[in-house]
């Protein structure tokens, strides 16, 4: 299995002007197409992110975007001179993409339209790159810098002061896709789509029910993953109504199932018990987060990024209000066989206002490593998701419970057809005895020893594994406590591992870089650590 | 790193019942010959009579034990020996083809079985209860057996022929004279190397020890706190000491964390006492477990084992780790590295003089630790994880239980040294984890992979068996 990263993609542009979710949102659906695989299936509500099968994505009267699946090029070192300095976001390290003219002539190119409106130069757009020989250095979304039409080449900014692996006797896949509107970093006039030009977003208004599907014109995609199973993620901004009292409005979800159609998993049908096979409680139960949380509680179920903005300025997230908003670094890692999807998210210390350093946050889906055998006979059983259910959480780290203690759970699906969703966690290693607090409490687990370091047996850092556990409690609101908050059926089992992803020491170490000298590993945070490509992080 | 379960190709002595009266001097010695004839024959015995196996050898000029003389073999311990036992399937009964090694006499004496070799549960340590001619007693085959039935929970002899036996007076070896402090028996894990490759015949030395009392060790005549001393790489040098190894022994631990010694400063046994004491046994080729209590109401155990390594061979060739309690009952007492959530565990890198507590590390299955509101249920082990629903799936009727791995951190009485940190140095076999509020008894598992809930939460390696004496006394 190859496993692809995609690494530090600059979400927002000039002065940060960025909708948060929505830009995640757009970020993901190109990764999951551009380099792992994943097939559009159906979409549904206002400005749904881009598609191969829908090539040509207008969002505004004079953009257009050509499709170019699948063009191959020669990754090779940049040189001359690139974009960059006042007015734009900072560039750091590039790359250039030697394209095969069969494939693409830069020369006699005039169809691309670039957000800022130009008609003859890609720059501005994001190439996602599959690399099969470096898929953790080379693959990913670049956003193009610079061009070379004479020599039928492209400057990426690659997000790395390393030089990039020369790629340079065997083509690569690449694939060009518009980056979202208001991210046009080429223009500090910021001249691209107006998010103003768009209506708001709404839910389908049935009151007391899930109002993110039907009619809601909050955007929903499904897309359909490469696995030989056939599952499929839905990405969705989640409506007001489905986020109250838990998440912000436009709470960005990332959930696997099956029998999605037009951007939408269905809801359980109770004549026919095996009618929802997928992974999103609430659109399973057909009711919003704050049904009934006092007993039977599917508040906290939504699993996905916590990107709300505390300093956003303007109206609330995931609307397109212009409003101000943090910049977002976007990382990635998947699987371009399976389709399983881990992604990792950071704010931008970038030099304006409104934006910070924090609001990390993170999902994981798809199936996971090492499954227990037998696997389960439906293969909805083999599904997970685990990641953010709260805002301001600002933490990713392995702490994975409730949305009142911890604000990172999971889902996966009962084996009794009949229940749906049930709880799913990662599940570290953790102290035998008593333990009052979360990770990074006084009484934090071994990775956050005052002398964690490298062991002397080896010399270096261990990195263990984390499994996942299905069905172990049942709800994501709160611990039960034998009164009540009977949300999901109990039926622990053990899943598999959680994937890409590995568990180490969290002390000694610098959030968001490499952890290692030959820099194969990437340290986030709180112990948790990626596969890295030997390659400079910035 | 998904770490399975374990054959651990145990065998048992299953509540041995001794009904007499004994002092705590008496009790150890009693406790440790059991683990003589249970060790050194029923597990790693090969065709030899008298000489054990599974004793220390690799760099011994001396002798693997010092007792008292004739603890071993001498006339009124071992009254008879042979190679020609046989017993049937279902039946109680041990004959002899040629030999006649029983009188009427033997009634109330103990029978040693094993076959060299052999894997079978039926190697153990039987009670004669009846005798029905030279060369034909009936015995309690449920102290040890093999679990057969629809239920896989009655244990009975099987079917074998040319069975090596021992017949042995426990309470003999308890009244010889000679016994003293600082004398020892040293066994040695033949079998690590089956479980981590290259492993040396790593060791662990029983001592007799005073208890400890206020200022110090008590009198050296009062010698029932059992010290155990670790040798990773198996250097007993038959005399006096393990060769350029200088880990320290432990005694038995109290229930009010570390510092707290145990019954009476360290005693295996409470009160001075050992009487009416039921002792089990639970031995594989890489571990040892025993556990033992009586009519004082005291509770105690030791558990050796060889651990699965988790690093390269060359980074860590020979782990072993260990550990004793004289306090009554299963406790972790809400201390993270103590009870039967540690290991005494050596590491070339202790400074001072290990060996240090390494905590247990489980599967915590509600994310990254364990959640303090509904596991609050007292001083109990396994995290005080009192759920039950956590541990048991009503679909597939599977129980989960978790492994455990050994780190080294700071624990409670115990700073963390800088230097010395570990995440995942070994994986514990011998014991698993689960749910305190199971049953006591519980069993559960399938085919190898089977256990029982000794309480609190912990597991042991069973088989399903079921036997109607009192089962781990005191806990």
């Amino acid at each position: 299995m190859t496993v692809h990263c995609c690494r530090d993609l600059v979400l927002g542009g000039y002065e940060g002007f960025s909708s948060g979710s929505y830009d995640s949102m757009w970020a993901l659906s190109v990764f999951m197409q551009g380099v792992l695989n994943y097939t559009y299936e159906s979409s549904a509500g206002n400005l749904v992110p881009p598609s191969y099968s829908a090539a040509t994505v207008s969002y505004s009267a004079s953009s257009s975007l050509v499709s170019m699946y699948q063009p191959s090029c020669l990754i090779t070192v940049a040189t001359g001179t690139i974009l960059g300095g006042s007015g734009s976001l900072p560039v750091s390290g590039s790359a250039a993409l030697v394209f095969s003219k069969d494939a693409i002539n830069l020369s006699t190119l005039t169809s691309i339209a670039c957000p800022g409106g130009s008609t003859s130069t890609p720059i501005g757009l994001w190439v996602a790159i599959r690399s099969t020989s470096y898929p953790l250095a080379n693959s990913g979304i670049f956003l193009v810098v610079s061009e070379s039409k004479s020599a039928n080449t492209l400057f990426i900014d690659y997000r790395s002061t390393s030089s990039p692996p020369l790629e340079n006797t065997a083509y690569v896949t690449a694939s060009f896709w518009l980056p979202p509107p208001g991210s046009d970093n080429t223009n500090p006039a910021r001249t691209g789509a107006s998010w103003s030009s768009f209506a708001a977003f709404a839910g389908n208004g049935n009151t007391g029910q899930y109002q993110t599907n039907g009619t809601a014109t909050f955007p929903r995609v499904l897309l359909q993953s490469p696995d030989p199973s056939g599952y499929q993620v839905r990405l969705c901004m989640e409506s007001s109504a489905d986020c109250s009292g838990f998440v912000s409005t436009g709470f960005l979800t990332a959930i696997p199932g099956f029998s999605g159609t037009v951007g939408d998993f269905p809801t359980q049908n109770w004549a026919s018990p095996y009618s929802a096979p997928h992974l999103h409680a609430l659109q399973w139960f057909n009711k919003p987060s704050n049904y009934d949380v006092s007993y039977y509680p599917v508040g906290g179920s939504l699993i996905g990024f916590d990107i709300t903005q505390t300093t956003s300025k303007g109206s609330s997230l995931g609307y397109p209000d212009d409003a101000y908003a943090q910049n977002k670094r976007f990382y990635a890692w998947g699987s371009d066989q399976t389709g399983t999807c881990a992604v990792f998210e950071r704010g931008y210390a970038f030099s304006y206002a409104y934006q910070a350093t924090t609001n990390d946050s993170f999902i994981i889906f798809g199936l996971p490593y090492d499954e227990t055998v037998p696997l389960p006979a439906d293969n909805v059983n083999r599904l997970f998701v685990v990641g953010n259910n709260k805002n301001n959480a600002n933490r990713i780290d392995w702490s994975c419970g409730t949305y009142s203690t911890d604000g990172n759970a999971g889902l996966a699906f009962s084996l009794d057809k009949k229940q749906g969703p049930i709880v799913c966690v990662m599940s570290s290693y953790a102290y035998a005895a008593y333990q009052t607090s979360a990770f990074g409490g006084a009484d934090g687990g071994l990775i956050f020893d005052s002398n964690a370091a490298d062991t002397p047996f080896l010399d270096a850092t261990e990195l263990i594994s984390v499994d996942l556990i299905a069905g172990a409690y049942a709800n994501l609101y709160n611990f039960p406590d034998g009164t009540g908050y009977q949300g999901f059926s109990v039926e622990p089992r053990r899943l598999g591992r959680v994937p890409f992803a590995r568990q180490g020491r969290a002390t000694g170490q610098t959030n968001w870089s490499t952890a290692d000298t030959p820099m194969q590993w990437f340290y986030i945070s709180n112990g948790v650590y990626l596969p890295w490509g030997g390659i400079t992080g910035l | 790193m998904s770490l399975s379960a374990q054959n651990l190709n145990a065998k048992f002595l299953r509540s041995f019942y001794f009904g007499g009266s004994l002092s705590a001097n008496q009790g150890v010695i009693l406790i440790l010959k059991l683990i003589y004839e249970f060790w050194g024959f029923c597990l790693n015995g090969g065709n030899s009579l008298t000489q054990p196996g599974g004793m220390a050898s690799s760099q011994v000029t001396g002798s693997y034990l010092s007792q008292a003389t004739g603890f071993e073999s001498g006339s009124n311990v071992l009254l008879a020996s042979g190679s020609d036992g046989v017993t049937s399937a279902g039946l109680p009964y041990f004959t002899t083809v040629t030999t006649a090694p029983f009188s009427t006499a033997s009634v109330g004496k103990w029978l040693v079985l094993w076959k060299s070799g052999s894997t079978s549960t039926d190697d153990s340590i039987y009670p004669i209860t009846k005798f029905l001619g030279s060369g034909s007693v009936v015995v309690d085959p449920t102290y040890g057996g093999t679990s057969v039935g629809a239920n896989g929970s009655v244990p009975q002899f099987t079917s074998r022929t040319n069975i090596n036996y021992r017949v042995v007076d426990f309470y003999e070896v308890t009244q010889l004279s000679g016994y003293n402090d600082g004398q020892y028996m040293v066994i040695q894990f033949n079998g690590a190397s089956t479980l981590n490759p290259g492993q040396a015949a790593s060791q662990a030395q029983f001592i007799y020890k005073p208890t400890n009392v206020a200022g110090g060790e008590g009198p050296a005549a009062d010698f029932s706190a059992v010290g155990i001393t670790l040798s990773p790489s198996g250097s007993w040098d038959g005399n006096s000491t393990f060769v350029s190894e200088s880990y320290q022994s432990f005694i038995g631990d109290g229930n009010s964390g570390p510092g707290s010694a145990g019954h009476g400063g360290g005693d295996w046994f409470d009160d001075g006492d050992a009487t009416e004491i039921n002792i089990t046994l639970i031995g594989g080729p890489t571990f040892l477990i025993g556990q033992w209590g009586g009519r004082e109401a005291f509770g105690s155990c030791f558990q050796i084992e060889i651990p699965r390594r988790l690093y390269p061979q060359a980074n860590d060739p020979n782990p072993i780790c260990g550990f004793s309690m004289s306090a009554n009952g299963i406790f972790t007492n809400a201390q993270v590295g103590y009870g039967y959530a540690f290991r005494w565990f050596p590491s070339p890198y202790d400074s001072p003089a290990g060996p240090r507590r390494w905590p247990i590390l489980m599967r915590c299955y509600t994310g990254a630790y364990w959640s303090y509101f509904p596991w609050d249920t007292g001083s109990v082990e396994g995290g005080q994880i009192g759920v039950v629903s956590l541990f048991n799936n009503p679909i597939t009727s599977k129980f989960l239980s978790t492994d455990g791995i050994l780190g080294q951190g700071g624990v409670n009485g115990q700073s963390s040294v800088a230097g010395q940190y570990s995440l995942c140095r070994a994986q514990v076999l011998s014991t698993r984890w689960t749910s305190d509020r199971f049953p006591k008894f519980m069993r559960i598992g399938d085919g190898a992979d089977r256990w029982i809930h000794v309480n609190g939460g912990v597991l042991w390696p069973w088989d399903h068996a079921i036997v109607t004496r009192p089962l781990f006394v005191g806990f």
